[in-house]
């Protein structure tokens, strides 16, 4: 049987799943991460953290100061690389995944920012060769990144 | 780039927080860098 969210014909920063009230966190640009655009600002679509939240950004900003609505769950369609340094190398659905301080949604922890949610679509190893990127299903939760609050940090 | 993200970003690249680069392209290949090094390392480990 077919995966239930696979659909070639949807793109990344598409929502899969319907909005729900309190799920909208307004913040503004500059505390954002995200993607690199060359306006260096957030796009509509993007997923986004900050600090230990994270979403999708559901507006593209026009300046650093704009507040941006963010949705902090549901499922969308986003871009995902699978490095493979994850312990069992491929990316299986319900598997944890993170965003890294570029923006960069994956499957490795310790070079993320935080954690992101979890994957609805498989990925495949990409043993010794390049990172795989493909646009999947992404269930969006905020939770802690639990490796900072129990890490001594270089200040 | 904020103290406190910054020693977050320190933390993910194995550095101190006054060497993680303060524009995006910097800090996206800091990362492709830190990811190619532990590959290799995990490769070293389990082949």
């Amino acid at each position: 049987m077919a995966n239930p969210y696979l659909d070639t014909y949807r793109q990344a920063g598409e929502q899969v799943s319907s909005t729900g009230e309190g799920r909208h966190v307004m913040i503004e640009e500059f505390n954002l991460i995200h993607p690199a655009h060359a306006d260096g600002l957030v796009d509509k679509g993007d997923p986004v953290a900050f600090w230990d939240g994270v979403g999708v950004a559901l507006k593209s900003a026009t300046s650093i100061n704009e507040s941006i609505p963010i949705e902090t769950e549901g499922i969308w369609r986003l871009s995902v690389m699978n490095t493979g340094l994850n312990t069992f190398g491929s990316i299986v659905v319900g598997q944890v995944l993170f965003i890294d301080a570029s923006g960069v949604v994956y499957d490795e922890w310790s070079t993320s920012f935080t954690i992101f949610g979890y994957a609805l679509q498989p990925i495949a190893d990409p043993g010794q060769g390049a990172p795989i990127t493909e646009v999947i299903a992404v269930k969006v939760h905020w939770m802690y990144p639990y490796w900072f609050y129990t890490t001594e940090v270089e200040v | 780039m904020d103290a406190r993200i910054k020693q977050r970003v320190a933390f993910a690249l194995k550095c101190k927080p006054s060497e993680v680069p303060e524009d995006i392209e910097g800090l996206s290949k800091a990362l492709d860098k830190r990811r190619a090094e532990l590959k290799k390392a995990k490769e070293a480990k389990h082949g």
